[in-house]
């Protein structure tokens, strides 16, 4: 994942590079797809670190020998009432 | 230009993709509530995922509706497979303190498998539908 971070943050770079006043609207709109690269790799990422820290922590349970505690299960619970609150309010594309 | 762009753009969310794909929470899992952990936090990763991406201005509506209802066929189940769990951590107490069967403790585990597999491919429908918009 550190070579994904590496990437969007070359990105973001270019990006910047792209803007320069020389390049005038092309460099604009360069700059602006490769802001939405370096998004969409962050968000891929974003999702990837938090999948491998639910597959450590699973792998944590299992070589203690332990089940989720009380604690654990309330915290995802409170997650997924969250995200399902925000998606909740997505309204109908063609109402 | 702008075609290497692309290549680069889709060779490197290929990447990404895989390399979600090849984190799967439920094979680290060795008993059935670990394995009920693992699928619920799946369905909490992606179902944040998908909180994040209705609320770019970069998405489409009619994919935010589709991440909307994604979430909300898979949300029922995940909610059931909790209530599940529910009972079963207090039939666990109440067999710790003698007050319940070991009977009753095998019922509850026989409905968490049950509902493990109910919602398994709701969460799958989810994952797919936030990979989709990604």
């Amino acid at each position: 994942m550190e070579i994904l971070s590496m990437l969007s943050l070359l990105i973001r770079g270019l990006s910047v590079i792209s803007r320069d006043r020389e390049l005038g609207a092309r460099g604009e709109s360069l700059g602006r797809v490769l802001d939405m690269a370096a998004l969409a790799i962050e968000r891929g990422e974003d999702g990837a670190a938090e999948l491998k820290a639910l597959v450590e922590k699973v792998k944590e349970m299992a070589e203690a020998s332990r089940d989720p505690t009380v604690e654990e299960w309330a915290s995802l619970k409170a997650r997924s009432d969250e995200a399902h609150r925000i998606l909740s309010e997505v309204p109908d594309a063609n109402p | 230009m702008l075609n290497k762009l692309r290549t680069v753009f889709f060779a490197t969310a290929f990447l990404v993709l895989t390399a979600c794909a090849s984190l799967n929470p439920m094979s680290a899992a060795k008993t059935n509530e670990q394995r009920a952990y693992a699928l619920y936090g799946t369905f909490v990763v992606f179902e944040e995922q998908a909180a994040k991406l209705v609320q770019s201005p970069s998405v489409s509506p009619s994919l935010k509706q589709s991440l909307r209802d994604a979430d909300a066929r898979a949300k029922p189940a995940a909610d059931g497979l909790m209530a599940v769990i529910d009972d079963l951590i207090k039939v666990q107490a109440e067999v710790k303190a003698g007050t319940s069967s070991s009977d009753r403790l095998r019922i509850v585990l026989s409905r968490l498998d049950t509902w493990y597999f109910d919602t398994k491919p709701k969460v799958e429908s989810l994952v797919l539908a936030v990979k989709g918009a990604k």
